[in-house]
C-alpha cells in the first residue's frame, strides 16, 4: 500500500468519495462501517509508529501516532460515527458524503507529521465542511458559506505562507513544537488562532454553525476547531501567550450567548467558550494540562454533539429553533428532553458527568502552576455555564410555557445517536479511568474527592441561585427577535460600507476627470478648426498677385539677413 | 427607566410547581454549604481556602454576567433584518 493511502484518515475520505454511488442501505453501511473501522484501524497501530514517503525534495510523514494524535484521532472517529448514526434517516447522498470526507481529513490532520500533509487536510476539512452548509441549498446558507469558507480558506493560506518560511529557514518540514522564536511561527499560529475562533477571530463560528442543517451541524461541531486545538497542543504547548487569549475566550462569549435567540448560536457561542479552557490548557503546557486539554476536548465533542443533536431534533420535528417559538416540548418530546438535560449538566460539570472530570484536571493544571487570576476566571466561566447554556437551553427548548407547538418525537435513529452520546457522558462521568486510559500522558488524578465534589456543588447552586433571582426580578435578558452585533459587523457592513464610499469617490473623480479631459479636447478641437477648418485662416485661396508680393518679401527678407 | 425588566409574565414563581422548585433550590444552596464548616479546602491559593468562596464566586459572576449582558444589549441590539439585503 502506498505510504499516503496508509491512513485512517484516507479510508474516510475514500468512502466519502465513493458513498453519492451507492444505493441507500449500503451508503449507510459504509456511513457507520468506515468509522468503525478507521477506529479499529487506529487502535492497533502501536504508538510511536510513523510512516514515510517522498514527494519533490521533502520527505513527508503522512503518519504519526503518538499520545497525542491518538486522543484525537479516537475521539474524532467515534464523532463521525455518532454523527453517521443521527443522520441515517437522511435521503442525502451529498451529506453523508461530506461528513465523511469531513472527518476523514480533519483526522489525516491530526495523525499528519508533517506541515505540508497537515496543510492539505486543512485546506480539504475547509472545502468538505463548506460543503455542508452548501448541502442544504437555502439562499441565506448559501451566503454564509461563502463568508465562511472565506475565513477557512484565508486560514489555510496563513497556514503555507507560515509553512513555507518555516521550512525556507530551518529545511525542515516536520510539525513538532514550535514555539513563538520559530521562523514563520506567527502566521502558523494565526492559522490555528482562526480555526480555534480566538477572540475578534472567533465570529465565523457562530455565523456558520446555526445556518447547516440539523444534521449538518452535528458533523461541523465536532471537527474544526477541535483539530486546531490539537494543532495547538502540539506546536504551542506552554506559549504563554495563549492563557490571556484563552481566558478572554471563556468570559465574552458567554455574554453574547445569554443575549442569542436561535438555540444553536446559543450552543456556539458556548463552544466557544468550551475552547478558551483548552487554549489556556495549551497556553500552560505541563503534562497535566496538556492531558486536560485532549480530555476535555474528547467529553466537549460528545456533549456539545449531544446538545446539537437535541436542538437538531426539535428544529428537524418543529421547523424553529429560536427561544421565542419554543417550549413545551418535554411532553412530546420526552426522549429528547431528557438528553438534552444530560447534555446541559454535562456541560455544567455536575459531578458524574462527563464535562466534571475534563473540567478538573484543567484547573487542576492551572491551580498548580499558580495562575491565580486565570483560575478564578476559569472557575467563574464554568460557574457561568449554568446560566448561559445550562439552564437556558433545556428550558427555552422543553420546558418554557408555549401551547402553540406540536411536534412528534424524533426519529428513532436520532433518539439512538443520543441515547448512544448520552451514555458516553455519562460513562465517562462514572468511570473516569475509561477517558484517561486514552490521553497522551499517563494520568494520576483522582477527580471525586470530597472537596472537588462540594467545591463544583457549591458552584452550580449559586450560580443556579444568581440565575433563579435574575430571573424573578425580570433581569435576565429575555429572547428577543433580534441581532446583537458581533464581530462580523466589522465585514457584513463597515467594510462594505467603506466599499461603497470608495466606489462613490471613484466614481466621481472618473466623472470630473472625463468631464475635464473632454472640454479640454473640445476646447483644442475648436481651436484646430478655427485655424485649419473650410473657413479657417490657413485654408483661404490666395490670388497670384498676393502670392508673388509675399515671395518678393521673403526673398528681402532673406537677402537683408544674408548681408 | 435605565434597565427595562422583563414583563411579569416571564417573571413570577407563577405554578405551585415552580414555588417548590424555588424552595428546593434554596435548600440545595443551604446544604452545600454545610461541609464547608466542617472541611478544610486543601487549594493551591490562600483566598480559595475561604469557606463558601466558589458559593460567593458563582453568586457574584452570576450577577455580574448578567449586569454585563443586560448594558451589552443595549449597545448592540439592531432589528431582526438589520442585515438583510446587504451581503
Amino acid at each position: 500500500m502506498p505510504a499516503w493511502l496508509n491512513n485512517p484518515g484516507m479510508l474516510l475520505i475514500i468512502a466519502g468519495c465513493i458513498i453519492p454511488l451507492l444505493p441507500y442501505r449500503a451508503r449507510m453501511v459504509v456511513l457507520l462501517g468506515a468509522p468503525a473501522a478507521g477506529l479499529a484501524w487506529l487502535w492497533q497501530i502501536p504508538l510511536g509508529t510513523t510512516t514515510q514517503m517522498a514527494l519533490l525534495e521533502y520527505t513527508l510523514t503522512p503518519l504519526r501516532v503518538d499520545g497525542l494524535a491518538f486522543t484525537f484521532g479516537v475521539i474524532f472517529h467515534i464523532a463521525a460515527f455518532l454523527a453517521g448514526v443521527y443522520m441515517w434517516h437522511t435521503r442525502s447522498r451529498l451529506e453523508p458524503a461530506a461528513a465523511l470526507i469531513y472527518a476523514g481529513s480533519a483526522i489525516g490532520a491530526v495523525l499528519a507529521g508533517d506541515l505540508i500533509t497537515l496543510f492539505m487536510f486543512w485546506e480539504v476539512t475547509a472545502i468538505a465542511s463548506a460543503l455542508l452548509l452548501v448541502i442544504r441549498g437555502l439562499r441565506d446558507a448559501m451566503i454564509v458559506a461563502r463568508r465562511y469558507l472565506l475565513v477557512q480558506t484565508g486560514s489555510g493560506l496563513f497556514l503555507m505562507g507560515g509553512a513555507a518560511i518555516h521550512i525556507h529557514a530551518t529545511g525542515d518540514v516536520a510539525f513538532t513544537h514550535l514555539g513563538l522564536d520559530a521562523p514563520g511561527s506567527w502566521l502558523i499560529l494565526f492559522a490555528f488562532g482562526i480555526k480555534a475562533a480566538f477572540p475578534l477571530l472567533h465570529n465565523w463560528l457562530q455565523d456558520a454553525y446555526p445556518s447547516a442543517s440539523p444534521t449538518g451541524t452535528v458533523v461541523l461541531s465536532a471537527f474544526t476547531t477541535k483539530m486546531a486545538i490539537y494543532a495547538l497542543a502540539r506546536g504551542y504547548a506552554g506559549t504563554e501567550l495563549l492563557i490571556p487569549i484563552g481566558a478572554v475566550m471563556t468570559i465574552f462569549p458567554i455574554v453574547y450567548a445569554m443575549l442569542a435567540n436561535d438555540l444553536r448560536r446559543v450552543l456556539s457561542y458556548s463552544l466557544n467558550v468550551q475552547l478558551g479552557f483548552m487554549v489556556v490548557a495549551v497556553g500552560i503546557g505541563t503534562e497535566l494540562a496538556i492531558n486536560g486539554a485532549a480530555a476535555h476536548a474528547v467529553t466537549h465533542i460528545l456533549y456539545k454533539a449531544l446538545l446539537f443533536m437535541s436542538i437538531g431534533a426539535v428544529l428537524h420535528q418543529t421547523g424553529h429553533v429560536r427561544a421565542t417559538e419554543l417550549g413545551g416540548l418535554a411532553r412530546q418530546m420526552p426522549w429528547t428532553a431528557a438528553f438534552c438535560v444530560i447534555g446541559a449538566a454535562s456541560i455544567s460539570a455536575f459531578p458524574l458527568m462527563a464535562g466534571f472530570v475534563s473540567k478538573s484536571l484543567i484547573l487542576s493544571a492551572v491551580a498548580e502552576e499558580k495562575w491565580a487570576g486565570t483560575w478564578v476566571t476559569l472557575t467563574a466561566a464554568s460557574a457561568g455555564a449554568l446560566l448561559y447554556v445550562g439552564i437556558k437551553i433545556p428550558y427555552f427548548a422543553f420546558f418554557a410555557p408555549n401551547d402553540q407547538i406540536k411536534a412528534d418525537p424524533a426519529p428513532r435513529n436520532m433518539q439512538i445517536a443520543m441515547g448512544l452520546t448520552a451514555t458516553a457522558c455519562i460513562a465517562l462521568g462514572l468511570a473516569p479511568g475509561l477517558l484517561y486510559s486514552i490521553l497522551p500522558y499517563p494520568v494520576d488524578y483522582q477527580p471525586y474527592t470530597v472537596d472537588h465534589v462540594v467545591t463544583q456543588m457549591q458552584l452550580l447552586a449559586f450560580s443556579g441561585l444568581a440565575f433563579w433571582l435574575a430571573w424573578r426580578a425580570g433581569l435576565y435578558p429575555r429572547p428577543m427577535r433580534a441581532v446583537h452585533l458581533d464581530t462580523d459587523w466589522l465585514y457584513r457592513r463597515v467594510l462594505p460600507a467603506l466599499g461603497h464610499v470608495g466606489e462613490r469617490l471613484f466614481q466621481t473623480a472618473n466623472r470630473r476627470f472625463r468631464a475635464g479631459a473632454g472640454s479640454l479636447a473640445d476646447t483644442a478641437m475648436t481651436r484646430l478648426r478655427v485655424r485649419y477648418g473650410a473657413t479657417g485662416v490657413l485654408s483661404r485661396t490666395w490670388s497670384t498677385g498676393w502670392m508673388a508680393l509675399w515671395v518678393a518679401i521673403l526673398l528681402i527678407v532673406y537677402l537683408a539677413l544674408y548681408y | 427607566m435605565l434597565i427595562e425588566r422583563n414583563p411579569q409574565s416571564l417573571r413570577r414563581p407563577s405554578t405551585p410547581a415552580r414555588r417548590r422548585a424555588a424552595w428546593l433550590l434554596y435548600a440545595v444552596c443551604a446544604l452545600t454549604l454545610v461541609p464547608s464548616l466542617f472541611i478544610h479546602p486543601h487549594a493551591k491559593f490562600g483566598f480559595a481556602e475561604l469557606p463558601a468562596f466558589h458559593a460567593l464566586l458563582a453568586f457574584v459572576t452570576g450577577c455580574v454576567l448578567v449586569l454585563a449582558a443586560i448594558i451589552l444589549r443595549r449597545l448592540i441590539i439592531r432589528g431582526e433584518d438589520y442585515y438583510e439585503h446587504r451581503t
